[in-house]
């Protein structure tokens, strides 16, 4: 598995929040941890990413932000709202920066090495921080490693760039910075934001000028279990493939769309994110000659990511996984303070969950809402 | 909101002498359905809409060459004279108000007998969406709350405590009478500890969350419960 990569190293470590905070890196720390107890990550799979240097952040935010934040990581007392910091959701802490830099630095790596042919498949761990904008941070994100990943594909390597976000929120950040590019399709499965956070990603959200079309939209009904997921799943991402025909595949697994997290109201078991990596990994052979990188994204329950990463990876390094591997005894009990009850029977399995008397009428509206941005779809065929 | 906040301006008119024609080729040219009529000295005194003029116009489906002449009749001859009109400094509400009780689609905005403007039911419909649309990243609660002096107080102190801003709060009467529905966005992507003390403190205060809850406690239909209560329109 010389040309399949995780791209990982301790300094992206430092990207987490203080205490209390959902989004701390021990959420990497315990992933990398499960995958090296369940046997499938060995030490020569990991490639340590490069720190971004400050034009790579610059791809794809404003100057005056970028110095804005760095200015704060020396002094967080001088982090201002204005710039989305000193937030309930992202609180400014010292050496943010740099922090970042790592992150998107080893989203760059995983780019530039799949770009230059010397891998086919990547795993970035540690960022998928597709809510930054362009001008300032929010929801926990600070610089957009997504965006700028994609940058690098479309701009330096002249690259058409299919993302696709399987986070359970919106994928705004990443949306915005390409609204009106021509060279790159987003698509982004979400619950809708009639609700949830940051409230955007409606069918109607098509994109503008070069890029109109290329912005694509499935927000899904609270609730929303197995069954209609990956029945929206197979109706909309392989047709974003024969549309778009991209050159190479970016994804953003946020492990959040399941029952167990405690930020939505998507009711997944783990058996969609079984399945999806299997389904991404067969359409990035058959339309970008196999590349495609990964990101790890949002997710904050620690009986949900950890297994839905290992997936990911399971797949794209052919290291096949028994669905049915009991969760290692050692994992368990080193996370066990952080991982609540009760705890999954194994790797691939989720306890039954009690199904939803409205299941029938919710996959009824998420089948409308596929339906209408098929029409959208259609009308650019 | 007043009237002249969202009204249309400068307002496209005709004078009663103009011809059907005229009247229609504006219409049409602008992507406008009504027309104040105007005199000489700009004063209203009538309004014509694209039904009267398709009520005065020859037939698509029986054509006789002499019916064009019917276009070529003066705008006096179909435009209504009793024109419902609103002032500048009117409400939007009350503007809305008289559009429903009339059954008409817009109003001349008069002020001091001068025309000065124009406001339809898309000009509302589009100040609605303005109100309630998502314009901030943000997370949507629903609540229920006693109809009491200090209530919404209450309930949004607890975001101040937690150090978060609310982009939007709307507040209703419920179904119930001395309770209010009120729907707030919070400029989080984690309400978790807002929601955590709302229930906590919840059955002390009066405060009753509609959303977000568990699955198995949800309405059968949600989309009844909360109809009207949307802060997104899209």
């Amino acid at each position: 598995m010389s040309d399949v990569k995780l791209v990982y190293r301790q300094e992206v470590l430092t990207y987490s929040f203080p205490d209390g905070h959902p989004f701390t890196s021990r959420r990497i720390e315990a992933a990398v941890d499960l995958l090296q107890s369940l046997g499938i990550l060995r030490p020569e799979d990991v490639l340590p990413g490069h720190k971004a240097r400050d034009e790579d952040i610059l791809r794809v935010h404003d100057p005056a932000y970028v110095e804005h934040v760095r200015r704060a990581s020396e002094n967080p007392y001088a982090a201002s709202p204005v710039f989305g910091l000193a937030t309930a959701d992202v609180p400014a802490f010292p050496g943010m920066h740099d922090a970042t830099a790592w992150v998107v630095g080893g989203a760059l790596t995983a780019g530039e090495a799949i770009a230059e042919g010397r891998l086919v498949h990547a795993f970035v761990l540690g960022g998928g921080l597709h809510h930054a904008q362009r001008d300032h941070a929010s929801g926990f994100c600070i610089y957009n490693d997504a965006a700028a990943l994609i940058h690098l594909l479309a701009s330096d390597y002249g690259m058409r760039v299919l993302y696709i976000d399987f986070d359970a929120h919106h994928g705004d950040g990443v949306q915005a910075i390409f609204y009106r590019d021509g060279r790159v399709m987003t698509l982004s499965l979400h619950e809708s934001g009639r609700y949830l956070y940051p409230g955007t990603g409606f069918v109607d959200e098509l994109g503008e000028g070069e890029g109109f079309g290329l912005s694509l939209n499935v927000p899904l009904d609270p609730y929303t279990e197995d069954d209609s997921y990956l029945e929206t799943v197979h109706a909309v991402v392989p047709l974003a493939f024969q549309v778009f025909r991209p050159d190479i595949l970016v994804t953003l697994h946020g492990a959040d769309p399941h029952l167990y997290d405690p930020l939505t109201h998507l009711s997944l078991s783990i058996r969609p994110f079984v399945e999806i990596p299997k389904l991404l990994h067969e359409l990035a052979h058959v339309y970008t000659h196999g590349r495609w990188i990964a990101l790890s994204s949002g997710g904050y329950d620690f009986r949900v990511f950890p297994r839905a990463w290992a997936w990911v990876w399971s797949d794209m390094a052919e290291r096949p996984l028994d669905p049915h591997t009991p969760l290692p005894e050692d994992w368990v009990n080193r996370w066990k303070r952080v991982l609540q009850n009760p705890l999954p029977p194994a790797v691939g399995i989720d306890p039954p969950f009690p199904r939803n008397p409205r299941a029938e009428s919710i996959a009824e509206h998420n089948r409308r809402t596929v339906a209408q941005l098929l029409h959208h779809l259609r009308h650019q065929m | 909101m007043l009237v002249r906040e969202i009204m249309n301006r400068p307002v496209f008119t005709v004078r009663a002498t103009d011809t059907l024609r005229e009247a229609w080729e504006l219409m049409r040219d602008r992507r406008i359905r009504h027309l104040p009529v105007v005199d000489e000295s700009g004063r209203l005194v009538g309004i014509v809409t694209d039904r009267d003029l398709r009520g005065a116009s020859p037939s698509k489906l029986i054509f006789h060459e002499k019916d064009l002449a019917l276009l070529e009749a003066p705008v006096s001859t179909v435009m209504s004279q009793d024109v419902e009109t609103v002032h500048p400094l009117d409400p939007i509400e009350e503007a809305a108000l008289t559009l429903v009780k009339k059954k008409i689609g817009a109003l001349p905005v008069v002020d001091t007998g001068n025309l000065v403007g124009i406001v339809t039911t898309t000009d509302l419909l589009r100040s609605l969406v303005k109100f309630l649309r998502v314009d901030a990243p943000s997370s949507r609660i629903d609540v229920e709350v006693e109809d009491r002096v200090g209530a919404v107080h209450d309930l949004t102190g607890i975001f101040k405590d937690l150090g978060l801003s609310l982009s939007s709060l709307i507040l209703y009467p419920a179904e119930h009478p001395g309770r209010r529905r009120v729907v707030l966005r919070v400029m989080t992507i984690d309400p978790t500890q807002a929601l955590r003390r709302l229930r906590e403190i919840g059955p002390r205060e009066g405060i009753r969350l509609l959303w977000p809850v568990e699955a198995a406690e949800a309405p059968q239909d949600p989309e009844g419960e909360t109809k009207g209560a949307s802060g997104d329109v899209r």
